[in-house]
């Protein structure tokens, strides 16, 4: 079970963990605010690619059949992947059958979500992340911490005593110089590596396309010298056509980096072809369900799936500001991890993650396919409530105290009462106006702030005194 | 005395909820409301059998809890023309929530809707339904606001209490950095995650602090508990004030 | 697992595909707006619609790369682009070579003379400068299409630390609403790259650094 509520102290007491997510995130929030005010009709682009979504979504069987169609007319093959050890073993198979020993890597979320690195590690396979950030947290032996910048809560000094210490890089606190290392570094293992393994953004249906959007070039070179290139994707990534693009880069670009365009999207049409002088001899779509087809049935929550991992809810949540990715526990963090992560493993595994957030709301009003987060946290909680009472042996504490609330709440008489009765009580209790209340819920408030006892009279009781009055 | 800028011509009649928090903890809030409504020739009618929206238990996931108290008020309101609430997360669980506690083509779901279109937030009242351009009241200090998040992006409504703010005399009203950042409260994720929302609402208290204002100003006094306590706790000489606590600084 | 996926979405309350898509941007004057985003990304545009241009834009290529040679897969690039040369090894052109280099000295009057060598894909590591031509550049992003192509590939566009590309004007759109009607994916070969500027990262810090695995330098020649 994962239990964010016992990482968070931990986060929130780490000095250096504060200073680079509030340097980072005010940088990166900033960027996207000016991308996205610099489109007139951002609105209209949201509206728009949420309902190629949700067509999309609706009739997510076909679109992945007419894409599987595709891919294997251009000598691609797919492997359809129900769990991530399908997945995994599938890539485990492959390299064994064609004995390689080393795979590059591109950022990948998916990979991360089956954790291949892992598994890949215990059959003596090397991988090597290429992406700058991804390799800066495999190098630390951690998970990354945001969904588009991995290594986010990492500040530059520290990721310079990393190169220094397993790289033997020259001591220097330059980012050019940190950069220029893994550049280095990562030429030998791009011109070595048997296999390069990408994720996926978006994949074309009608034409059979796989679209991947990056910066740094690695997803090129893992795509252009390794004979064998396994593209991961979760099914919900799927879209129709290839006019819909103009859209969705607009939308994930501005939204995640606030770059008008990234330097680099690659489309994919299987492996090389005849008189091309390079590119892989083979191609793999991996489609992965892992829990996918379970979110597609709630008719609600199948929104969730529109999701294309742009990064903004991180970014813009006082949350995710606060504790950052790790505290999570989870290989989504933020809002978007607050919501995907107990539907696809389950919420028993995760109870915390949809009440980690305060519901404020900022993360619908930046998401670009307009994922209505705090309404599906809300369902979440619900859900999450029906599962624990339906399994408790006891009627649980708080689920108690809820329904005591509600019958006080359903009577005016009770209501009054208990608010006299708690005006008597509190004077055990108070101390010049404030409470000290050393049991839950309150002494959980009052460790961080002061809590102002009941006034002499309630509202209703000087009301209608005053209504009294000539 | 500033002269009040809005004169009602057919007599308005509305149903004050003043939420559970404002009559057990804040009256005076409740009381301010009041006291603007009837000096701008608004009926107040508050009906003593009102209790809570349901949103405590609705936000933390008890539906069953929440729609019973739902039910409680839609008796309470059932015949109420014009519900104003004095508040910004009570107003959109009304406005937003409420109805989807009950199953679709209930007559329970019907009422809900038809009481949620009737219901609207104290300031969005004024602007606009009445029309108010100032109530006339008068502040010498330097404020500042905070946008609720669920009265802001639940209910869309950041002009409205701005403008009258602005139209208190001798305010010195002052943008905070990021008003529309969450203070961090969140319900009972204040107690759940009670470190992590004080950590976000010191944030808050520190860009107040920055804009030098004596009193931060909401619509919710939930927010506004949760930042005066913060407030208090670290000794910040700053105040939190309701709208309507402000907007009711007139004589009499 | 399909008929799972199937069974998932069977009851979904679909909407239908929309039909038409939203508005982009028009440019009164596109080559303006290129180059603007171009160089906001750190790339370097030239601008070689009057022929003549040509050398001199080259020589300043070269001079800011740092190098001496050019290297290219396609025939046909310069001619097409309107560079004026003579092949002094013509013989050299013959199929089977892999990459022709272009050796380019400053003093030399024009006609430019090509020299070209044999190069082993093995070797694309040493090379310094590239050149490809762009199916479609949008003016939109400032950015170019590269085509891989029968005769073409992936790598020589990436690998070395700089990489020119001819765009010729007529090739250039307006946005990528017009970019998607028109890209013609899978069909010529199996990768197309939408390229914007050099190769980048803000993965330390948020800090820009220009050049990771990528080129370092993007120049883009326009031609007419």
């Amino acid at each position: 079970m994962i239990r964010i509520s016992a990482n968070t102290q931990a986060a929130l007491a780490d000095q250096k963990l504060q200073r680079n997510l509030r340097q980072t995130l005010s940088k990166t929030l900033h960027s996207r605010n000016e991308a996205v005010s610099d489109v007139p009709n951002w609105e209209e682009l949201r509206q728009y690619a949420r309902d190629v979504k949700t067509h999309t979504l609706s009739r997510l069987a076909d679109y992945l059949l007419e894409l599987e169609g595709k891919v294997s007319e251009q000598g691609g093959r797919v492997i359809w992947a129900e769990t991530g050890q399908e997945a995994v073993q599938f890539v485990l198979d492959l390299a064994h059958e064609k004995r390689v020993a080393k795979i590059v890597k591109g950022k990948s979320m998916l990979s991360e979500e089956i954790h291949l690195n892992e598994s890949l590690e215990r059959a003596q396979i090397e991988a090597v992340e290429t992406d700058l950030g991804e390799y800066i947290v495999q190098l630390a032996t951690e998970a990354p911490s945001h969904i588009i910048a991995p290594a986010l809560h990492k500040s530059r000094g520290e990721i310079a005593d990393l190169f220094v210490a397993k790289l033997g890089m020259a001591p220097s606190q330059d980012a050019v110089e940190i950069t220029k290392t893994a550049r280095k570094l990562m030429r030998e293992h791009f011109l070595t590596a048997r296999i390069g393994i990408t994720g996926v953004n978006f994949a074309v249906a009608e034409t059979g396309t796989i679209v991947i959007v990056e910066n740094e070039a690695n997803v090129r070179l893992s795509v252009s010298v390794p004979e064998i290139h396994i593209a991961l994707m979760g099914i919900e990534k799927v879209i129709p056509r290839t006019s819909d693009l103009a859209v969705f880069l607009k939308l994930l670009v501005r939204s995640a980096t606030g770059q008008t365009m990234s330097s680099y999207v690659n489309f994919l049409n299987g492996p090389r072809r005849n008189g091309e002088l390079d590119g892989p001899r083979e191609f793999y779509l991996v489609l992965l369900d892992n829990g996918r087809s379970k979110i597609l049935a709630d008719d609600f929550l199948r929104q969730t799936l529109a999701c294309i991992r742009c990064g903004a809810c991180l970014n813009v949540c006082p949350v995710y500001q606060r504790i950052g990715g790790h505290a999570y526990g989870s290989t989504y963090q933020g809002p978007i991890g607050a919501i995907l992560t107990p539907q696809l493993r389950s919420l028993e595994e995760a109870p915390e993650h949809a009440y980690a957030s305060s519901l404020c709301g900022a993360c619908y009003e930046v998401c670009p396919v307009k994922i209505e987060i705090p309404h599906i946290l809300l369902r979440l909680r619900e859900k999450v409530q029906g599962e624990k009472n339906q399994k408790a042996a006891h009627l649980p504490f708080e689920k108690l105290a809820m329904q005591v609330w509600a019958w006080v709440m359903c009577s005016p008489s009770r209501y009054a009462r208990l608010g006299r009765w708690l005006r008597i009580l509190q004077k055990n209790f108070e101390e010049n106006g404030k409470l000290k209340l050393p049991f839950p819920p309150f002494n959980r408030w009052i460790k961080h702030r002061d809590l102002p006892a009941l006034p002499a009279r309630s509202f209703k009781e000087l009301y209608s005194s005053s209504e009294k009055q000539p | 005395m500033s002269a009040v800028s809005c004169q009602l011509s057919v007599a308005m009649k509305v149903s004050l909820f003043v939420t559970c928090l404002v009559d057990q903890l804040f009256p005076q809030v409740g009381l301010s409301t009041v006291k603007i409504l009837k000096k701008l020739g608004v009926e107040v009618e508050f009906d003593v059998r009102q209790t809570c929206c349901g949103q405590p238990a609705f936000n933390t996931g008890y539906v069953e809890e929440a729609a019973r108290v739902a039910r409680h008020f839609l008796e309470v309101y059932n015949d109420s023309a014009q519900i104003v609430v004095p508040s910004g997360s009570c107003c959109a669980m009304i406005k937003v929530f409420l109805p989807q506690l009950f199953p679709e083509g209930s007559t329970e779901r019907r009422r809900a809707k038809e009481i949620a279109e009737r219901t609207l937030e104290l300031s969005d009242f004024l602007i606009s339904v009445l029309g108010v351009k100032s109530t006339g009241a008068r502040f010498r200090e330097p404020v500042t606001y905070h946008d609720s998040c669920h009265l802001l992006r639940e209910l869309g409504i950041s002009s409205q209490p701005r403008r009258l703010i602005r139209a208190v005399e001798d305010i010195d009203f002052r943008e905070m950095e990021n008003p529309e950042r969450c203070c961090g409260f969140g319900g009972t994720f204040s107690v759940k995650f009670a470190d992590v929302s004080a950590a976000i609402g010191e944030d808050k208290v520190q860009c107040v602090r920055n804009t030098g204002a004596r009193y931060v100003i909401a619509n919710d006094v939930s927010c506004l508990m949760h930042i005066e306590g913060l407030l208090r706790r670290n000794q910040v000489p700053v105040r939190t004030m309701h709208l309507a606590e402000l907007l009711a600084k007139f004589d009499d | 697992m399909l008929e799972k996926v199937r069974r998932a979405c069977d009851q979904a309350e679909g909407v239908e595909l929309p039909g038409q898509s939203p508005q982009f941007p028009q440019y009164t004057d596109p080559v303006a707006k290129f180059r603007q985003e171009l160089e906001r990304t750190g790339g370097v545009f030239f601008d070689a619609r009057q022929p003549k241009e040509l050398p001199a834009v080259l020589t300043s290529v070269m001079k800011q790369s740092d190098s001496t040679e050019i290297y290219w897969e396609d025939e046909q690039l310069f001619q097409r682009h309107g560079l004026p040369f003579t092949l002094r090894n013509p013989e050299a052109f013959a199929k089977g070579f892999l990459v022709y280099s272009f050796h380019f000295r400053q003093e030399m009057k024009l006609p430019i003379l090509l020299n070209s060598k044999r190069y082993e894909r093995s070797e694309l590591a040493r090379v310094s400068l590239s050149a490809s031509s762009a199916g479609l550049g949008v003016a939109e992003t400032g950015s170019v299409v590269h085509e891989v192509r029968s005769g073409a590939g992936r790598l020589l566009s990436v690998l070395p630390p700089a990489h020119v590309v001819f765009l010729s004007e007529k090739d250039l759109l307006m946005n990528h609403a017009e970019l998607f009607r028109s890209l013609p994916l899978g069909q010529y070969g199996s990768a197309l790259t939408l390229v914007t500027g050099p190769s980048r990262t803000a993965d330390i810090e948020k800090t820009l650094v220009i050049g990771v695995h990528g080129p370092k330098q993007l120049f883009v020649i326009l031609t007419s």
